[in-house]
């Protein structure tokens, strides 16, 4: 790194004002691409973040961290030129700018990758990377090219080798997420913002990410990073940042703060056991899976969860986890084997079947599958216990808001009544919501797909311990995962899928991220 | 779904004023509108767009929409004509020709529920092949010698009223259809089938199923407002309720149903039924061509269109501010909950 700020501990950093003019003062190589300072965006009396100082130089990947509403997207929002800042200035090559758009960023070399990548499913890769910029041959004729050569340049300084023509809808998130990075690279970007760019991918896929991430280092571009992965900030970023409550908490040289007092500065209380999976007793079989087989998707699935007992499922994604949770809820259907539920052969053919035999599952996608936004917390809470709930037929809703309300208390949602549309409620809280309605099931097996994806990190905590919670109830859960320290944290024991095939299984005394790494990779095949 | 929207938030209320307003202004106008022989006249004409509005609402509120409607209201009159002709004993013509309504909702559900295409392309495809089917059907032309049973129920009255029997099938029906929708679990997944089909889904709802059925019972329904039509007109003919479901739609639309699905109250519709029928006749008493009664109820399409977007964007106002309200409140004491700004990006 070319740049030395004085950082000392946590304590002498949280003083971030002063960080930027002192790395100008002893840094003779270059100042900032760009600084943000004393940067406020406020709604009415609420400030989505306030007083932020920030330097990015090139050939940094420095970390944004925080939890949710800390005011991480306000700030990517207001590089990118989607928000303007209320109060304070941004600051590129030394001169003051002022954002009036997205388009004006965009021009002055700063690219953001949003989450979700804002692309055109319809059209291919290279048509993407040029969308409305398309080089030309003539006042008229576009030159395709140009299109499809400048496209695969782009991708092959990347290191990534994807077909130019192929389809957005045909591509997976990392893939798409590879695409908004080379379209970056296309418009010359010297500051990149990568907002949450891990969120979706599998350990396999993040690593990929990491690599082409440094490349960029490599080349000189400002990247700031933002992310709720600690471990990923600990291995990939020089500097970092971490805001709490709008406001900056500190900013430090990554190698300087430990996970804890990461965590600390975040949550501004300290964590002690993010993954509290406490002593259930582990009693009879209760979710018999054997030489589970849907054709091209995963091959002889053996599996076994006891009640009491988190049987924990990871993979690379593809490798078939979530393929396995649809059979056995009845989404899809298996070509053969057989799935037994307390011993008893059961053959299950849709979610309602699988409900019948107590199967719950919670789904991956919270907003695609989980939940009906437009509808309050007692709607969704009831969902599927909709017939429990009538006398003649028709529901009452005095029982409906009794069953809502304690759910509601029994998983500490955040909600004014349970008349609040979930929409407006927090990722952390969401989930609660989705939980409760298969709570409201009684259900003997529980399956969790990425249980506290997109869920900050004080929020995380406590779903880690509702579910420890309900294991300790009793109830059988599978629950898969793409964070390995959540995998381990959390389950008994871990099964792990290597292209749709069982590739290892681990009990939790064996459990490191490493072994689990190897095998799901398929390095190693741990003999069952 | 539980709405809690003050009265006078609600489109159905705002409806319900306008109805009122139509019927002053009516009154006002012509001396013969508030009169019980006219308001029975114009009853009668609204009562089969009113009986294939109740399925169609479920269906718009499920995300879907069935074109075909007009098309099996016309083969069901055809139908009957036909069956009338070759001597059939009118109680199993009637059964016949539900059950010839059940099996073209059975066609229409197939294609859409089963093979999962479209709906918007499968009924419009089906709307023209059932004209063609009643064309072939009666090609003859008109039929009208039904037995005084069918002219009787037709242009008949409850006794000792002006009340129409057909509008008394109506009110019937709205009942079943209103209290499943607004009251039992089944409403509540057809709700949730048009508010996210693949969370219902995956909580158990049998979202095909449902679907299936509604698409059969818009069928039937429709059927059987094609008797009651013919019974009405006291006429079979293949150009029988063709433009049905021009009003159909512009009533449930008009009622506040949402063309994406997921939200409406059956109250809307019928009070956007009663307020269609109302300028409708008001305007005729005026002696209004009906191609510019064709322009008054269009206009008034626009204008709800108009009217309800503008409604929701005060409603997502109201509720911003009361919201930014309450952060300012909680944001002294409690740790963000919430990103103060959502992103919202397509995929």
């Amino acid at each position: 790194m070319s740049h030395d700020p004085e950082v000392g501990g946590p304590g002498t950093a949280d003083v971030a004002a002063g960080n930027g003019a002192t790395m100008l003062a002893s840094e003779p190589v270059a100042g900032p691409v760009i600084s943000l300072r004393g940067v406020s965006k406020h709604y009415g009396g609420v400030y989505a973040v306030r007083g932020i100082d920030l330097d990015l130089y090139a050939g940094e990947v420095h970390a944004l961290l925080g939890e949710n509403g800390a005011g991480k997207s306000t700030l990517v929002k207001v590089l990118g030129g989607i928000h303007r800042p209320t109060e304070g200035s941004i600051v590129l090559d030394g001169e003051v700018v002022d954002f009036h758009s997205p388009a004006q960023s965009q021009a002055a070399g700063i690219s953001v990758v949003h989450q979700e990548p804002a692309l055109f499913p319809d059209l291919d890769i290279a048509e993407n990377i040029y969308q409305g910029r398309y080089p030309r041959r003539g006042p008229r004729a576009i030159s395709w090219r140009d299109v499809y050569a400048n496209a695969s340049k782009h991708l092959q300084e990347l290191g990534v080798e994807l077909d130019v023509r192929a389809k957005i809808d045909s591509l997976s998130v990392a893939e798409c997420q590879i695409v908004e990075i080379a379209k970056a690279l296309s418009l010359n970007a010297r500051v990149l913002v990568l907002d949450e760019p891990t969120a979706a991918l599998s350990a396999g896929e993040v690593e990929d990410f990491f690599r082409i991430v440094n490349a960029l280092r490599a080349r000189g571009v400002a990247i700031l990073f933002v992310s709720h992965r600690l471990e990923e900030i600990q291995s990939l970023a020089d500097r970092v940042t971490v805001l709490r409550d709008a406001a900056l908490a500190v900013t430090a040289e990554a190698a300087t703060l430990s996970r804890e007092e990461l965590i600390r500065h975040m949550v501004g209380r300290r964590l002690d056991d993010l993954f509290p999976k406490g002593e259930a007793r582990i009693g009879e079989p209760v979710l018999t899976v054997r030489n589970l087989t849907r054709a091209g998707v995963f091959n002889d699935v053996s599996l076994e969860v006891r009640a009491g007992e988190i049987l924990g499922l990871c993979g690379l994604v593809g490798a078939g986890r979530t393929e396995i949770a649809r059979v056995l809820f009845g989404i899809d259907h298996a070509d053969s084997g057989t799935v037994a539920v307390r011993g008893e052969t059961v053959r299950i053919d849709s979610p309602t079947t699988a409900m019948r035999h107590g199967i719950a599952y919670l789904p991956e996608d919270r907003h695609g599958q989980g939940l009906v936004l437009d509808w309050n917390v007692a709607s969704n809470t009831t969902l599927a216990v909709l017939r429990s709930l009538t006398t003649h037929g028709l529901i009452r809703r005095s029982r409906e808001k009794r069953l809502a309300e304690g759910y509601v208390k029994d998983l500490a949602v955040k909600c004014q009544t349970v008349a609040q549309k979930v929409l407006n409620l927090s990722g952390g809280n969401q989930q609660k919501i989705v939980l409760a309605k298969w709570l409201a099931t009684k259900p003997a097996v529980l399956i969790l797909d990425e249980p506290t994806r997109g869920v900050d990190i004080g929020t995380k905590a406590e779903v880690h311990r509702l579910i420890s919670g309900l294991a300790q109830r009793g109830i059988a859960i599978l629950m898969i995962s793409s964070e390995l320290p959540e995998i381990i944290g959390m389950s008994d024991r871990v099964l792990v899928l290597h292209e749709g095939r069982v590739s290892g299984e681990f009990v939790r005394v064996e459990l490191d991220q490493e072994t689990l790494m190897a095998a799901a990779t398929g390095q190693v095949t741990h003999d069952r | 779904m539980v709405r809690r929207l003050s009265v006078f938030g609600r489109w159905e209320s705002f409806l319900l004023v306008l109805v009122v307003v139509t019927f002053l202004l009516g009154s006002a106008s012509s001396s013969a509108f508030a009169t019980s022989a006219n308001l029975s006249a114009a009853a009668a004409s609204y009562t089969e767009v009113a009986l294939i509005a109740l399925p169609m609402t479920l269906i718009i509120i499920m995300g879907d929409i069935d074109l075909s409607v007009g098309s099996v209201v016309a083969l069901a009159s055809t139908a009957l004509g036909r069956m009338t002709m070759e001597g059939f004993p009118i109680g199993l013509s009637v059964v016949l020709v539900v059950l010839l309504g059940a099996i073209a909702g059975a066609v229409n559900a197939v294609l859409v529920v089963v093979l999962r295409l479209p709906s918007l392309v499968v009924t419009l495809g089906t709307l023209t092949l059932y004209a063609g089917l009643a064309r072939v059907t009666l090609s003859a032309g008109g039929v009208a010698q039904f037995p005084s049973f069918v002219s009787n129920f037709g242009s008949g009255y409850l006794p000792g009223t002006l009340v129409p029997w057909a509008l008394l099938v109506v009110v019937v029906a709205v009942i079943p259809f209103a209290v499943v929708l607004h009251s039992s679990h089944l409403g509540r997944q057809v709700f949730s089938i048009g508010g996210n089909a693949e969370a219902a889904r995956y909580s158990g709802v049998r979202t095909e199923r449902i679907r299936f059925v509604l698409f059969v019972i818009s069928g039937c329904v429709a059927a059987l407002a094609g008797l009651m039509l013919t019974a009405r007109l006291n006429t079979a003919s293949p150009d029988n309720g063709t433009t049905l479901v021009l009003t159909v739609l512009a009533a449930v639309l008009l009622g506040g149903v949402s063309v994406f699905g997921g939200k409406g109250t059956l109250a809307g519709v019928v009070l956007a039924i009663v307020l269609l029928a109302a300028v409708q006749n008001s305007l005729s008493l005026r002696d209004v061509n009906s191609n510019t009664q064709q322009i008054a109820i269009g206009g008034l399409l626009i204008f709800s269109v108009l009217a309800t977007d503008g409604f929701s964007r005060l409603r997502a106002w109201l509720q911003d501010r009361a919201e930014t309200g309450r952060r300012t409140g909680a944001s002294a004491g409690m740790p963000g909950t919430r990103e103060p700004v959502t992103t919202e990006t397509a995929g």
